[in-house]
């Protein structure tokens, strides 16, 4: 009979779980969590230093090693789902510690409340290590307290185990206490010395905090507040369940006459009855659970949906995926096109030879560029640290840089583009100093290693086939007056920044199409129409089609139509005509807006035929268009 | 009984072990014979080879570059035991206790160093490295600023003390985890310019330059201990800057800068610094009392840099022509150069002279920064680089000397320990005898600090950088060293006490308000702006 009622609830634990870790494979996809939050984990001698300086810093420490893993989809989901086992599998032993018998269904809460917080891309903060850090405590506590019956010694063991667990977990203090305060009273229903050991829980944070005893980069007033309302709910959820759960079992379990009573190991069944009604009523809970669990995965994916889609594109970009960042775009709404994924996503087109073509293709306004300016958002200072590279830019890029590692602290992405940046100015100790420091990463260390080995060889990688690109594109010429320093400009110049660029190396093609993206968005197809001769100097198949022939790319051709109706003039340049049939489109379009009564007809009208062409949003404006 | 047979086989034990520390037999130690000769000497990082060491300098750990599964160092003087050490992958950790006593028993003797590799053929031996242990001591702490590689941000900047005896580093200020005691910080508060009287630090000061209103620049005067915030400023002119403590200790005189930071987009060093206005100040610290004399405020000079001599019958600073009424100056910054000058005064009958040239920029060919003078009065040193007056971020920043007892003088560029980086800011010793500087020899990145010993004829030794008890730790470092200051005894004043004046409203000094007597006008704010500044 009990095997056949432990079997049961295993397919429960089995089912629940196999639904779990599919979840978090395909649908969190822990990289994203990595991506997005950029665990800073390092093998560095002396990095495990600054973590044991601050209370919660050994689980901030864990908590980025066990990150660490999520770099990788499949690992990395396995990984999260066996710590929720074991926070599931620590809660089914304290709660039938103190009712004396396993839990049902609600053992899966934590596990709920914790899919939804893995959705949280980018909150680090470490609360499965916290959690099962308070729960292997609290267990701990309660047999410490049946075996003890000298108050003041449980006491000190208390206040001992609490300064563990605020040092070692932070927040572990929360869930160790609430769980502690409930065997408290059970141990002493009349004498409420559950309240002291919640009062003596809040005191140790604020007492630290207040008399400023250690330094503490987060306060204890974030764990339950703060302006993120999901992650209130599941830092709360999982107090409340874990509180309010300890004073249920207890009233409904057998130990809440004291600690003399020491408890079966094995649980009575929830349900006393016969094992026949009770295997009929296991299917269906078995099902309601996983329907329950797949209703929160879905709310949970719901709602944080925005969040993955714009990790995923970051990421992708970042990993130079060019398709799948296109791919990742198409689910992007037009609200989600901000000066960044525009940019990832006007790169990708750049990179896969589309953005002359398919610009338009995409919800587009100006800037084509980022700002040239610090953020505090990390994933933007790698990205704009990452454009000036590509651009050319290098100085920028390494000003960048530094500023990211300043507002945004030790980053393996950046210290890689630290490396390069310093490859390319020919600074090879300088690159090797973070190549070093990179090669103690778990995820980069690999890399930075073979790196380390490739410059012993050729210390300016002059081989390389993107550090000779960036090379050649360096700008070598000082342009700081020109570009930064100008009395009537509130930013960079940067047209001037990307002529430079061109006049550096005439064959930069992404300085070439962004610089042509800055016009079209802009609307200044005199300056199109100047800058087309340029086009000469481009290769690629963009430019030059499967039979070796030039091209013009579409945008360009539409925009150099409407600058020949414009001026009355065509500017033809040798090899990139404008095609016959973009001027009997532009013919046509104008057809159709002249016949249309007004704006909003006109786009209703050449909507499926012209809108995504540069002749629509040159003449509607800035606009999601798919 | 029993029990006490096994305390004592224990204590024999121990006395054993003891033993065995005490006459260096360590783990892995073997017979060097018979070893081969390389006949070269051996790779190894940090490079000291050749260079003469501090007779109480820390151990100089280091790590054999050379390919080998065993690796031998054998340190050998003159007087006292040799000490060997063996490591497997090359890193050479000297002990403490060992090290002190060679040194000690051989000052201004001889201290050599046998390398020794051993591969698929035996023990490989090296030529032997032969350094020179000073008589003279160097002074035992040095304060730095620990930075990160700054632009407009300045999170995560520490100032630091090292105890240059030993390993031991204490950091005396951090912008991120000091705390009043009312568990305030300062924020994210750059510091900078500390400067101590006279190499002691009972009196001391340093700048504060806050992140955001309504906190004002100003500067942390620190007397016996206890520390006050001061409002430098006057009317539209600059806080103190750059400070000199007049020997006496009553008289401190400052710079006034007007900076602005701009970014290069080509070249090697992306920073710029250009001072668009400066003036010299003087604050009397018995009355509190900011002002300024003619001399060094001229409306058509800049001036800055200020350094008291010894005797502190002069100030010298750096000066150059004011740009004021060049509309369009700031476009030709690179054709600035600083002269070095030096005004006489007489704190008895606080009288001033006449400005004198010392070094003409002009016959230099170079702009002159950071003069510091010996605490002998014999010598100066300064920065001598292509242009301006902020040596830190031009490659070609180079030391020069002076001798003061010949005025006019005539520098010597120290060739012997200048680098094709930036050679930088630099501290002597209070007995004259060793210069501490920065330097970004390594990479052109990190600045470093490195150490060299003034000998008999005026030549400097070949510098070396200061040792890490981890001799790889440089080179997985990423943040510089900046400012070195050697100081005689500790930094007593509390991280927590300097943090309450940082966040104390300034004090305003009597002569604050008034403007500088005979004080260059401020500029007013050309096109030359820092646009990328607070966006």
């Amino acid at each position: 009979m009990k095997v056949q009622r432990l079997t049961a609830a295993r397919v429960q634990d089995i089912a629940f779980f196999a639904v779990f870790l599919a979840y978090a494979w395909v649908g969190i996809d822990t990289r994203l969590i990595y991506h997005w939050q950029g665990p800073v984990f390092s093998t560095l001698p002396g990095f495990l230093d600054s973590f044991l300086t601050y209370p919660g810093g050994p689980a901030d420490y864990l908590g980025a090693a066990v990150a660490q893993v999520y770099a990788f989809q499949g690992w990395g989901a396995i990984v999260l789902t066996a710590q929720v086992v074991a926070v599931v599998a620590l809660t089914q032993v304290h709660f039938a510690m103190l009712a004396g018998r396993a839990l049902a269904l609600v053992r899966f809460v934590p596990a709920v409340l914790l899919l939804y917080f893995a959705n949280l891309y980018y909150d680090r903060t470490p609360i499965l290590p916290a959690l099962l850090l308070g729960l292997t405590l609290a267990i701990f506590f309660v047999r410490l307290s049946r075996r003890w019956r000298n108050e003041a010694a449980l006491l000190a063991a208390y206040l001992g185990l609490s300064a563990a667990a605020y040092y070692l977990g932070g927040m572990a203090i929360v869930f160790f206490a609430s769980a502690v305060a409930a065997a408290g009273n059970a141990r002493r229903p009349r004498f409420p010395l559950w309240i002291a050991y919640l009062l003596l829980a809040a005191a140790l944070p604020a007492a630290v905090e207040l008399l400023h005893l250690c330094y503490v980069p987060v306060s204890a007033r974030s764990w339950f507040a703060g302006t993120d309302v999901r992650r209130i709910i599941v830092c709360w959820g999982l107090y409340v369940f874990y509180a309010v759960g300890a004073a249920v079992a207890l009233r409904r379990g057998s130990v809440a006459a004291g600690a003399a009573a020491v408890p079966r190991k094995t649980s009575r069944p929830a349900r006393p009855g016969p094992n026949g009604k009770r295997r009929q009523a296991e299917l269906p809970a078995t099902v309601l659970l996983l329907l329950a669990l797949g209703c929160m995965a879905a709310v949970s994916y719901r709602l944080n949906s925005r969040d993955r889609r714009l990790a995923a594109l970051d990421y992708y970009s970042l990993r130079e995926d060019w398709p799948a960042v296109i791919d990742a775009s198409q689910r992007l709404t037009a609200k989600d096109f901000n000066l960044l994924s525009r940019y990832e996503v006007n790169l990708a087109l750049h990179e896969t030879n589309r953005l002359g073509d398919d610009m338009f293709r995409f919800p587009q306004s100006p800037p084509a560029l980022l700002d040239l300016r610090v953020d505090m958002f990390l994933p933007y200072m790698v990205r704009l640290t990452d454009m000036c590279l590509r651009l050319g830019r290098v100085n920028e890029a390494e000003h960048f840089g530094n500023e990211a590692m300043i507002v945004g602290g030790a980053d393996p992405r950046l210290y890689r583009l630290m490396a390069l940046i310093n490859i390319i100015k020919g600074q090879t100790a300088a690159a090797r100093k973070f190549l070093t420091v990179l090669s103690y990463d778990m995820v980069f260390g690999t890399w930075a290693r073979q790196r380390l080995r490739e410059l012993d060889r050729d210390p300016l990688l002059a081989e390389d086939r993107q550090v000779h690109l960036f090379h050649q594109r360096m700008l070598r010429d000082d342009d700081m007056l020109q570009v930064w320093q100008r009395a009537d400009l509130a930013a960079a110049d940067r047209e001037r920044l990307l002529l430079d660029q061109l006049e550096q190396d005439p064959s930069n093609r992404m300085a070439f199409e962004f610089l042509m993206g800055v016009y079209l968005l802009e609307g200044k197809l005199d300056a199109v129409s100047a800058l087309m001769p340029r086009i000469k100097n481009m290769s690629g198949p963009a430019y030059v089609d499967a039979n070796g022939k030039h091209r013009t790319p579409r945008h360009y051709q539409e925009a150099m139509a409407l600058h020949a109706e414009q001026t009355g003039r065509i500017v033809n340049i040798e090899g990139f005509e404008i095609q016959p049939e973009t001027l009997e489109r532009l013919t046509g379009f104008n057809g159709i807006v002249r016949q249309s009564p007004g704006k909003e007809a006109a786009m209703r009208a050449a909507w499926d035929n012209f809108r995504d062409t540069y002749f629509f949003y040159f003449t509607f404006g800035p606009g999601d268009y798919r | 009984m029993r029990r006490a047979k096994r305390v004592l086989l224990y204590l024999a034990l121990l006395g054993g072990v003891a033993a065995a520390a005490a006459v260096n037999v360590r783990p892995g130690a073997e017979t060097l014979l018979p070893c081969a000769e390389a006949h070269r000497p051996a790779a190894t990082y940090p490079d000291y080879q050749d260079i003469v060491i501090p007779p109480d300098l820390a151990p100089l750990n280091l790590k054999v570059l050379e390919n080998g599964r065993k690796f031998c160092l054998r340190l050998s003087a003159g007087a006292g035991a040799s000490v060997e050490l063996f490591s497997s992958d090359g890193k050479m950790q000297i002990p403490a206790g060992p090290w002190r006593r060679l040194l000690k028993a051989n000052s201004a003797g001889e201290l050599r160093m046998d390398f020794f590799a051993k591969g698929e053929r035996g023990w490989l031996h090296f030529d032997t490295v032969r350094n020179r242990i000073a008589a003279d001591e160097i002074d035992p702490y040095v304060v730095y600023r620990y930075i990160p590689a700054i632009y407009n941000h300045w999170d995560q900047i520490s100032l630091r003390q090292r105890d240059l005896r030993n390993f031991d580093e204490r950091i005396l200020f951090d912008n991120q985890r000091s705390f009043d005691r009312e568990g305030r910080s300062a924020g994210s508060t750059c510091i900078n310019c500390h400067t101590f009287l006279n190499h002691g630090t009972n009196t001391m000061l340093l700048h504060v330059r806050p992140s955001q209103p309504p906190q004002v620049p100003a500067m942390i005067l620190v007397r016996d201990g206890r520390a006050e915030k001061v409002d430098t400023r006057d009317g539209p002119a600059a806080p103190a800057a750059y400070i000199s403590w007049h020997p006496s200790g009553k008289l401190l005189a400052f710079s006034r800068n007007r900076l602005a930071q701009v970014f290069h987009t080509a070249g090697t060093e992306t920073r710029e610094v250009v001072d668009r206005d400066s003036d010299l100040s003087l604050y009397r610290l018995d009355t509190g009392q900011v002002f300024t004399v003619p001399q060094i405020s001229r409306p058509d000079r800049l001036e800055t840099f200020p350094a008291w001599s010894p005797d502190g019958r002069y100030l010298y600073f750096s000066a150059t022509q004011s740009w004021s009424g060049q509309a369009n100056a700031p476009l030709h910054y690179q054709e600035i150069q600083y002269d070095l000058d030096r005004v006489s005064y007489d704190i008895a009958t606080d009288r001033w002279g006449a400005v004198d040239t010392v070094v003409a920029a002009a016959s230099l060919g170079k702009s002159i920064s950071l003069p510091r003078i010996s605490p002998d009065g014999l010598s100066l040193m300064f920065c001598g680089h292509d242009y301006g007056s902020f040596p830190i971020y031009q490659p070609g920043s180079d030391l020069y000397i002076v001798d003061l007892s010949r005025i006019p003088a005539v520098p010597r560029r120290l060739d012997e320990i200048n680098s094709d980086r930036t050679d930088s800011y630099h501290s002597w010793s209070a007995n004259s005898r060793w210069i501490i500087f920065a330097s970004k020899r390594e990479d052109g990145m990190f600045a470093r600090l490195y150490i060299t010993h003034l000998e008999a004829g005026g030549r400097f030794s070949k510098p070396f950088i200061m040792p890490q008890e981890d001799p790889e730790f440089y080179g997985r470092c990423l943040m510089t060293y900046n400012r070195p200051e050697l100081i005689t005894e500790p930094v007593t004043v509390s991280a927590a006490e300097l943090t309450r004046a940082m966040n104390s409203t300034a004090s305003r000094p009597p002569g604050a308000a008034a403007p500088p007597t005979g004080g260059s006008p401020a500029l007013a704010d050309s096109p030359w702006q820092p646009l990328r500044q607070n966006r």
